[in-house]
């Protein structure tokens, strides 16, 4: 964890090590176990079942999960171009309001490998954790949204 | 939250990514208006609501900020994407520009130090990021894009209806070279001098650039200051080593160039410094890339020998608070304090762990012309990290009250004097 002056939750000791051991060598072949479970749990589960599915990933998962609360805090960082809305503020950023979560994981990792450059966050995600990158993706793709298409 | 998209994401990306195709239309209607032809264009422009839940909410954030006693701020207008301003030499149009494709007058008709008018200028042309805007004593406005300039004589005269005499005093293409072309650091600024010379703002587009870059950047004042006549002759590069100008104003006293710099990302929250230059002659170099800030060499350039002429900064601002635009105050309204000094905008980090910045900052000039004091002088968008407006540049009225623009919020705010 890289962030500083900021609140971070710390991590437990199981899922410290798990990042340790993930740290610079995540595959493509090797995102979050459930990532369909995974993005249910934000949006559509009932509490119990989403708190039981949540235990589960717990127990299982081999990467960090992400806290929406420590996203929106850790985010302060991104708002100028995302928007603490996750609506783009410069026309060149992307909006991430309610991206699916592996994919913003997945694309964040890309950038932290050096698979993606970009001036902008090529620079930023190096002082971004594991951890920072899962809060992140949780909290941008918790955001609801609503569309309406042209007429 | 619920938000809406109005557009289909295909169509919003055509039409931000694709300023050729946007520029076709206006091509035809820049030599039309040179010719003081009409261009077919609607005779009523729309203009922006200045009451509403917005405006409401924007009047809470300001009851927020601090200033010195005596001091007070209101909104003035609400204005999108605001960046960069000139107030007309008659005093009757602040023009606006913006880092997207418009230009916008904002007009006081009933003297209530409110703008009750906000609507697009010279909506036949098709501008690409049209930030740089300032005026000749005349009454030329001078409108810089990201890689045109035009101007408008008597464009506060003008400006009422669609079509306005307009002529290119740079033409599309020939400011920079066209392959030199980013999304970033393509915000210019501009002055005229006293020389009656325009003056223009160049960023480079890299955070720090490959040494192989220098010498075409070198030749076109990219990541300098170049000037040119008004009608666009005569090009040099007035001032170099500069990594991202985004603010310049002359001493009205002794004629210096004073400029802001925005300076290198990715060495960590707390340097390089941010600047306040001055330059009192042609020719001078500020040092960048092989310095990122202040006195901070660059980890790409630490090997290298600098340039043994280097002139360092008058002022070192907290890194990374991104100052951006800034004026002589010489006004009568203020204390005299602030009389001769600089009033500038930090528009607030864009990465740093922690925010800082998004105020208005003063700095004083000793006796001899260099910079004395710099403190705070309006804060408070800043709300613990979150931004609640971002202050972009500072203009004075006539009446000596300051306008500060805010590119967030989309708006201007006025800050004035009663000693109350």
């Amino acid at each position: 964890m890289t962030i500083t002056g900021l609140p971070l939750p710390v991590p437990p000791p199981e899922r410290g090590r798990d990042r340790e051991g993930v740290i610079g060598h995540r595959s493509q072949d090797d995102p979050h176990p459930n990532p369909s479970l995974f993005k249910g749990r934000e949006r559509t589960c009932a509490p119990g079942v989403a708190a039981a599915i949540s235990l589960i990933l717990f127990a299982t998962s081999t990467l960090a999960a992400g806290n929406v609360a420590a996203g929106r805090q850790k985010a302060l960082a991104c708002q100028t171009c995302h928007g603490l809305d996750g609506l783009s503020k410069l026309p060149e950023a992307p909006n991430l309001a309610g991206q699916p979560e592996p994919f913003l994981i997945n694309s964040l990792n890309d950038f932290r490998k050096g698979v993606r450059k970009n001036d902008m966050m090529s620079l930023v995600v190096q002082q971004l954790s594991d951890q920072d990158v899962a809060d992140l993706a949780a909290f941008y793709a918790a955001i609801e949204v609503s569309l309406k298409a042209p007429k | 939250m619920r938000l809406a998209f109005l557009g289909a994401a295909s169509a919003f990306v055509l039409t931000l990514a694709s300023p050729a195709l946007a520029q076709q239309p206006s091509a035809g209607n820049l030599e039309k208006l040179g010719n003081f032809q009409q261009t077919g264009t609607p005779i009523e422009i729309p203009t922006i609501p200045q009451t509403g839940p917005k405006a409401d909410a924007l009047k809470k954030t300001l009851a927020k900020i601090k200033l010195p006693r005596g001091f007070h701020i209101g909104l003035y207008a609400l204005v999108p994407d605001a960046r960069h301003m000139a107030v007309g030499p008659q005093g009757i149009v602040t023009f606006v520009g913006t880092r997207k494709n418009k230009v916008w007058a904002v007009t006081d008709r009933a003297k209530l130090r409110v703008a009750e008018e906000v609507k697009e200028f010279a909506p036949s042309i098709a501008f690409t990021i049209p930030n740089g805007v300032c005026f000749s004593k005349d009454g030329f406005l001078f409108v810089v894009e990201q890689n045109r300039v035009l101007t408008f004589p008597a464009a506060e005269f003008f400006y009422e209806g669609p079509d306005v005499a307009a002529f290119q005093v740079v033409k599309q293409g020939e400011l920079i070279p066209p392959e030199d072309e980013s999304y970033n650091h393509t915000a210019r600024t501009c002055r005229i001098g006293a020389d009656d010379k325009l003056y223009i703002t160049l960023g480079q587009p890299f955070n720090v650039p490959a040494p192989e870059k220098l010498d075409g950047f070198k030749k076109w004042g990219i990541g300098g200051i170049i000037r040119m006549t008004r009608e666009g002759k005569d090009r040099e590069v007035f001032a170099w080593g500069i990594r991202n100008s985004v603010g310049m104003d002359f001493n009205p006293k002794d004629k210096t160039l004073w400029f802001t710099d925005n300076q290198v990302d990715g060495m960590g929250d707390d340097i390089p410094p941010g600047e306040l230059n001055r330059a009192n002659k042609p020719g001078m170099n500020f040092g960048f890339p092989y310095y990122g800030g202040g006195k901070t060499r660059t980890t790409e350039y630490k090997d290298q020998t600098p340039p043994a002429d280097v002139t360092f900064p008058q002022v070192e601002m907290v890194a990374h608070a991104a100052d951006l635009g800034m004026t002589f105050y010489t006004g009568k309204m203020f204390p005299a304090k602030y009389r001769g000094g600089i009033f500038s905008a930090q528009h607030g980090s864009w990465n740093r762990t922690v925010p800082i910045g998004a105020r208005v900052m003063f700095t004083s000039l000793k006796e001899d012309g260099t910079a004395d004091k710099t403190e705070p002088f309006a804060e408070g968008w800043n709300d613990n990290g979150e931004y609640l407006g971002r202050p972009v540049d500072v203009a004075q009225l006539p009446d000596g009250s300051i306008l500060v623009s805010d590119d967030f919020a989309g708006a201007l705010y006025r800050i004035w004097y009663d000693g109350k």
